[in-house]
């Protein structure tokens, strides 16, 4: 049974999702375990010329926009209400922080073929944050119908700043400082700010044209303008339609051009490497288990936990099972979208997650993106080769991992590695054994103690384990 | 006329209560500044293919003329 979402009541029947706050032309709200957005008288005319104007159709039609139907359902605050709208349902909503750097890129491009078809059509983007896209089937799409409003002759984008925080600034420190720096998104929720993007980047970057303006100038005109008004200047000049249009392909033209090549993964060449840790029958072997297991629960969702790149997620997504496929190396996870987006995989969402420190509830009241558990339970959970990582390398004792897997799904496929293992020697290498309780029969007792164990089946040509668990 | 209006209509203030994201003054005044400097490199990428083309066609004009008067010397 999922958790209820985050959510700030506005009464009992119809509470209104914690994210849902800032714009005032409608919000999102659920109503009997179903997701729906109102929209506002406010926001009407805006409403009207996305629908009438055609470019709804041809943003659904091309994938860029998520479908929804108007509904003869009661709003959640009918003095302001206008319409309710019933969007199609997400598997599951990721966050920036949680994407690899192909996928924000990808967003981003989105973001700007999104507002070209909006300008086509007389209407433009009034905001452009990250977390209004999300990946469906496999592309990212924008979710929310709210965010275009009628263009206003000669005035700027209201979203500029927005885009380059959200956006070309995480990219770029990305591309050219570090890729872990994604991770700016958990602690500035409303983008990289300018300043700190940049100087954190290389001076080299100001040679750039579209690095030196839309980063370096544009950071320096917002400590130079910082507190002061622009009514006077706002209500005289006129941004003219040739510059609009230059500004959004400079944009463009500038996220096209910041590129990142994993290299050095920490697991990328797990599966190539494996022949000092799996012989080739005991990864057939462990792949046919797995692929058995799925056939035997028929799991609706299966969350691959320390999945790299997605070998055996793929067990379950060719399935036609929709899968998450967690990991906590930028390259991997990285790996793993360049190969989805190059099968144009539909079941596959790989995701940039560190289990140790999985992403916590953020924002307003932490209610605005969800912690991992908020958004679980998962299906079916697949944790492969992970045990040893969790219980030697960060210390977790066995009853503690339990009890995670445990929140965060109903069935579990968990491969135990024992300790004579290669790998977990690796780990034991270089630090003193304090884990007396790590063997097979720690294991299942910690584990039995919260799952049903329905099978074990060993590895051929290994010491590995595979079981197949229920949550009691 | 009718565009006119519209577009008096549509900048009324009243008539933006969902602009809600605060667009930076140094964000909107530096989109002013460069959207200017994109805006020639924007207009003559337009025009790419058109100039392309006309210079194309000058410079078949005068390798024909060329031609002519190699083949009139003969």
């Amino acid at each position: 049974m999922p958790k209820p979402l985050m959510m700030t009541p506005i009464n009992d029947d119809s509470p209104r999702l914690g994210a849902s706050f800032r714009d005032p032309s409608g919000f999102m709200f659920t109503r009997n375990g179903r997701l729906y957005r109102q929209v506002n008288q406010a926001y009407q005319t805006h409403y009207d010329a996305l629908m009438g104007s055609g470019l709804y159709d041809r943003l659904v039609a091309a994938g860029l926009l998520i479908a929804h139907s108007e509904v003869a359902v009661e709003p959640a605050d009918p003095a302001l209400a206008y319409r309710v709208i019933q969007p199609e349902r997400l598997e599951f909503i990721s966050y920036p922080y949680e994407w690899c750097f192909s996928q924000l890129k990808d967003a981003a491009l989105a973001t700007m073929t999104v507002q070209k078809l909006a300008l086509e059509a007389g209407m433009v983007l009034k905001d452009a944050s990250a977390y209004n896209i999300q990946f469906q089937n496999g592309r990212p799409v924008l979710i929310d119908s709210l965010s275009f409003e009628i263009q206003k002759e000669g005035e700027p984008w209201v979203a500029y700043r927005q885009f380059c925080q959200h956006f070309l600034a995480t990219l770029v420190l990305m591309a050219h400082v570090d890729v872990r720096l994604g991770q700016l998104l958990r602690v500035y929720i409303d983008g990289v700010p300018l300043d700190l993007a940049a100087r954190l980047l290389p001076r080299l970057t100001r040679l750039d044209l579209g690095l030196a303006t839309h980063i370096h100038l544009h950071a320096a005109a917002q400590k130079r303008y910082s507190g002061r008004s622009v009514g006077k200047v706002r209500g005289k000049a006129k941004m003219s339609r040739m510059a609009f249009l230059g500004l959004m392909e400079s944009l463009e033209n500038t996220i096209r051009k910041l590129q990142w090549k994993p290299a050095g993964t920490e697991w990328g060449d797990y599966y190539t490497a494996s022949a000092s840790h799996y012989s080739t029958t005991a990864f057939e072997n462990k792949r046919q288990v797995v692929g058995r297991f799925l056939e035997q629960i028929k799991p609706h969702m299966v969350w691959d936990l320390g999945a790299n790149t997605g070998e055996f997620s793929r067990l379950a997504s060719e399935r036609g099972i929709p899968t998450l496929a967690f990991d906590i190396d930028p390259a991997a996870v990285e790996l793993n979208y360049r190969q989805v987006i190059e099968k144009k995989e539909t079941h596959l969402l790989p995701l940039l997650m560190d289990l140790t420190n999985p992403s916590p509830g953020i924002g307003w009241h932490n209610r605005e993106r969800q912690d991992l558990f908020s958004r679980g339970p998962a299906d079916a959970l697949l944790a492969l080769a992970l045990i040893h990582h969790l219980a030697i390398a960060n210390n977790v004792p066995l009853p503690q991992l339990a009890g995670f897997f445990h929140d965060l799904g109903r069935w579990l496929i968990i491969e135990f590695v024992p300790k004579p293992d290669s790998q977990v020697q690796i780990l034991l290498a270089s630090r003193q054994d304090i884990f007396p309780d790590y063997h097979v029969e720690g294991f299942e007792a910690a584990f039995g103690a919260l799952f049903t164990i329905h099978e074990r089946v060993p590895l051929s040509d290994s010491g590995r384990v595979l079981y197949l668990m229920e949550g009691k | 006329m009718g565009n006119d209006l519209f577009h008096m209509f549509v900048s009324m203030p009243w008539f933006r209560p969902q602009a809600y994201l605060d667009p930076n003054s140094g964000s909107f005044l530096i989109q002013l500044l460069i959207g200017g400097l994109v805006a020639v490199g924007f207009v003559l990428n337009m025009f790419k293919g058109k100039i392309k083309a006309f210079f194309g066609r000058f410079r078949a004009r005068k390798e024909d003329a060329q031609t002519t008067d190699d083949d009139t010397n003969k």
